[in-house]
């Protein structure tokens, strides 16, 4: 079970660089703090927990005199870079059309529009706690914008180059301005070292695979976190698919002010959902957002990941390292904040409509045993037909091949045994077994289980109590 | 006039031929008359049309509207070499028409006295009253007369006269195929008229009723939604249903598409399924001839079935799966195959399937191999009478068949022959069970015996 709980986080396809496979024991530690049965690994292997705890240390101690090298935006740019320097940016779906989400620096050199006035920026950026937003590579040209007698030639030149040049935030043309701080001015940015922290990657990971899932409908595909977010555009789908609300925002704007605006209605919706006043103090902003900010993305990702009980399991208490530059006095100073971007939860099921289950779980635990007993009790005298017995109500559902069984054993049919994996090995065959017996479920005409797939998959007992009540109702009097 | 009836009168065999090799076509069909292409064929004494014709299993004896069948338009015509073909194929020499007439009437009539001593010698009467008080010896010119009444003293006939009785309200002559039924893929759901409800199963409700004039059986689909993708892959996959051209297969008429409603229509046989004859109380009885006779059919329409260049998906053999025509011909019904949309992941008679086919995807099986385990289920079936494993639920026998096992058993009491084609054809080893085209002679050696 503990195996089965460590590689669940990986949903659909792509699996992110997971920890899983290799099994690091200082991880398994960090998914389960609180799991009792899981600590045998690691009191297996003592010295194994010494190396978790000097990590975690690790990476809180700083390093103070190594920080001028970690020149806020340079920082910040390579982490860009990644992605800018493969393409454009821009998402294309091979199938069809889809909505391009263009790279910021890529759009504005191919518009050409006049480089915003620094002066700008900072007015509109009043606040501290966030960086400015990374400059993009100027076109060439800049310089030479004064010049009156630009001739028809250059502009072409101009053009061949904006659509050429691979829109680098390394390019050497950044001006040294950019990474200029004024007085009193901060900055923030993840420790490079958090970075590599498997959590936040699998975090990052997971919440892009569950974008993707949502607006799969919408034909976007989301690839880099920050490179796609910052412009709002996503989370407006985003928003929109999950309230299935339509949000009177401009679709595609590619100034930065309709940029800026759209994300100040994006998250006034945003924050409206959530059940956040208006003002106050978020974790997120139209500034650090639109800044690519990547730890306020994470923050409003999953908050709303929660709220909407997004079929996933991120992985808990994913706290990461945040520096924080300011400049005083002409010094750079900086500070190391911990960010904690998930928590632990007890529910996998997260909210919905309060029934009779939550009322058992909060307050009559005595009884639960005995809804158990009889759900036990009923499921096992169908499957013992068949020479089958569940021990674990907790655990022996989560595959859904008992599910599938049952639903067969219940409405008089054979399940074919290439429908469901018999012996399932990943997550993706048991969620694809609890899928089929939900459908067959339907089939016999109860209603689509409140549970989701997910849910039972990831052994939500309070899910697999209402599917199997679900099923004790109708079926009770059957033999 | 570019028709199949056209053709079968002028002879043109290659046109006949090309026709007959599209499975929608029915070649029991009859015209507006209800001349069917054998009564054409016949009359026009084109034998080359009339052999493939009864080889690709044309009915012997349909009727036109005046109840002749090919025989007497054979006998009238004076072709005895098709003729003589008719009757070796089982032709009903004494077959009567609406004038009281037997082939042997026209033969004697038209003078045809070589046609007539072969009848004559296949069983026809003599003394067989028309409708006018005529034996066909009345009609007789010259010599023949005596020699075929001395013929018949020969072979022992009764020479009482047999008085016409009209017996065209007993509903006992099969007539040509109402050319309409194989005309109309796409059917108006309006222009059915459903009556009576037969019985409600898992994959939808049967209902009885009339389409332009035949006794239909419609099958309202079962379907959790209708969506627009389910209707366009039942739009896909009915017309591979629609197989009119094999005599033990029996087509699906046509469909209405009428969301939220899918009908499958097909023809109405009062005897039902070979499942209802063995195990309900039919009226019929079903001797070890008549079961062998059952086999050779189901045998001979899976083997056209299998010979189609692309296999019809989820066409699960079972005796529930086959009907008995009228003439007791056993026809293995294509409305019972699956849609792909339906019953997904639900077996309800794993009792029939090979234990690999409850396990594995059909493209990873043989699906013929498969077939035939079932054709042997169902052989032991009709051998014993039983239905197989009848106290199990069907995830009971399927996990026992799958996983540990389970096999019917043939009792000693059962004929030899039958249970050693049981044993071949439930080989555990599916690559070692025979096809359907190498159990078809087997079959008919055993129905001569």
């Amino acid at each position: 079970m503990s195996r089965f709980k460590c590689s669940s986080p990986t949903m659909g396809g792509a699996a992110p660089p997971s920890p899983v496979r290799t099994p690091s024991p200082a991880q398994a530690t960090l998914l389960h703090p609180n799991e009792p049965n899981v600590s045998d690994t690691s009191d297996d292997e003592p010295e194994l927990r010494v190396l978790t705890d000097s990590s975690r240390e690790g990476s809180i101690s700083p390093l103070p005199p190594k920080i001028i090298d970690y020149v806020p935006k340079k920082v910040m740019f390579v982490q860009a870079g990644d992605e800018s320097t493969d393409g454009d940016g821009g998402v294309l779906n091979p199938q069809g059309p889809s909505i391009i989400i263009s790279d910021a620096h890529t759009t504005e050199a191919l518009l050409c529009s006049r480089p915003t006035q620094d002066g700008s920026t900072v007015e509109v950026g009043q606040t501290k706690m966030a960086t400015q937003r990374p400059k993009s590579p100027r076109p060439n040209t800049t310089p030479k914008k004064d010049e009156p007698n630009e001739s028809f030639w250059d502009k072409l030149v101009e053009g061949k180059h904006a659509i050429d040049s691979p829109g680098s935030p390394m390019s050497v043309d950044v001006p040294p301005d950019d990474y200029n701080l004024d007085d009193n001015e901060e900055r923030s940015m993840i420790e490079p070292r958090s970075y590599e922290d498997p959590k936040l990657k699998e975090l990052i990971a997971i919440l892009i695979e569950w974008i993707n899932d949502v607006l799969a409908p919408d034909r976007i595909i989301v690839k880099h976190i920050e490179e796609d977010l910052y412009d709002g555009m996503v989370f407006h789908k985003l928003i929109e698919r999950l309230t299935n609300n339509t949000l009177d925002v401009q679709e595609v704007t590619q100034s930065e002010t309709g940029q800026r605006q759209k994300l100040r209605i994006v998250l006034n919706a945003a924050n409206h959902i959530l059940g956040l006043g208006r003002y106050g103090p978020h974790k997120w902003s139209v500034d650090s957002i639109h800044s690519k900010n990547i730890v306020a993305i994470l923050h409003l990702l999953v908050a709303l990941a929660r709220n909407f009980r997004a079929p996933i399991k991120m992985p808990e208490n994913c706290i990461i390292s945040v520096v924080i530059v300011q400049k005083r006095d002409g010094q750079l100073n900086h500070r190391i904040v911990n960010e904690e971007l998930t928590g632990t939860y007890d529910d996998l099921g997260l909210r919905c409509e309060r029934d009779a289950f939550d009322t058992l779980f909060d307050h009559a635990p005595d009884k639960l045993m005995v809804v158990k007993r009889s759900l036990v009790t009923f499921v096992n005298k169908q499957l013992n037909k068949i020479n089958l017995e569940i021990q674990n109500m907790e655990t022996d559902f989560c595959d859904g091949v008992y599910l599938c069984l049952l639903m067969g054993l219940l409405e008089g049919y054979f399940v074919p045994l290439h429908h469901f994996f018999l012996t399932p090995q990943t997550f993706e065959d048991k969620l694809h077994n609890v899928s089929q017996s939900f459908e067959l479920m339907m089939d016999a005409g109860l209603a689509r289980p409140k549970a989701r797939p997910e849910d039972i998959v990831n052994s939500d007992l309070k899910s697999t109590l209402r599917v199997l009540y679900n099923l004790f109702t109708r079926y009770k009097n059957t033999n | 006039m570019d028709d199949i009836f056209h053709w079968c009168r002028e002879g043109n065999t290659v046109q006949v031929r090309l026709w007959l090799d599209d499975t929608e076509h029915d070649l029991n069909q009859g015209d507006d008359h209800g001349f069917s292409l054998l009564h054409w064929a016949a009359k026009e004494g084109h034998l080359g049309i009339v052999e493939m014709l009864v080889t690709r299993g044309a009915r012997i004896n349909p009727t036109n509207l005046g109840d002749d069948i090919p025989l007497h338009l054979a006998a009238a015509h004076g072709f005895r070499d098709v003729v003589s073909l008719l009757l070796r194929n089982k032709a009903d020499v004494n077959f009567v028409n609406e004038h009281g007439n037997t082939p042997l009437h026209y033969a004697c009539f038209w003078a045809f006295s070589a046609i007539a001593e072969d009848l004559v010698n296949a069983g026809a009467s003599v003394s067989i009253a028309n409708k006018y008080g005529d034996v066909p010896l009345n009609k007789c010119r010259g010599a023949m007369a005596k020699r075929l009444h001395s013929m018949a003293v020969e072979s022992g006939q009764n020479l009482e006269k047999i008085a016409f009785k009209d017996q065209s309200w007993l509903g006992l002559k099969t007539r040509s195929r109402d050319a309409t039924l194989s005309r109309h893929k796409g059917i108006n759901i309006d222009e059915l008229a459903l009556h009576s409800k037969i019985s409600l199963s898992p994959s939808g409700e049967l209902w009885r009723g009339k389409w332009q004039g035949n006794e239909i059986v419609a099958k309202i689909l079962a379907l959790r939604e209708c969506s627009p993708r389910i209707c366009r892959d039942f739009n896909d996959e009915f017309p591979r249903l629609r197989i009119f051209s094999h005599p033990n297969v029996l087509p699906v008429v046509g469909c209405c598409n009428h969301p939220p409603n899918l009908v499958v229509i097909t023809q109405y046989l009062p005897y039902g399924s070979l499942f209802t004859l063995l195990h309900q109380d039919s009226g019929v009885v079903v001797d070890t001839a008549q079961a062998l006779k059952f086999a050779l059919d189901i045998a001979r329409g899976m083997a056209f079935i299998h010979s189609l260049d692309k296999l019809v998906p989820n066409l699960y053999l079972s005796s529930k799966h086959v009907m008995i025509d009228d003439d007791l011909t056993a026809r293995v019904s294509m409305a019972d195959a699956k849609f792909s949309f339906q019953e997904r992941g639900k077996l309800y008679s794993p009792q029939w399937f090979s234990p690999e086919a409850l396990q594995k995807k059909p493209k990873d099986i043989n699906v013929k191999a498969s077939d035939m385990w079932s054709f042997a289920v169902t052989l032991w079936e009709m051998a014993t009478r039983e239905v197989p494993f009848a106290d199990l639920t069907p995830m009971e026998a399927g996990m026992k068949i799958a996983l540990e096992g389970l096999r019917v058993n043939v009792p000693p009491g059962i004929s030899s022959h039958i249970s050693k084609l049981i044993r071949i054809c439930m080989n555990e080893d599916p690559g070692k069970r025979p096809s359907f085209d190498m159990i078809i002679p087997i079959l008919e050696k055993m129905c001569t015996q």
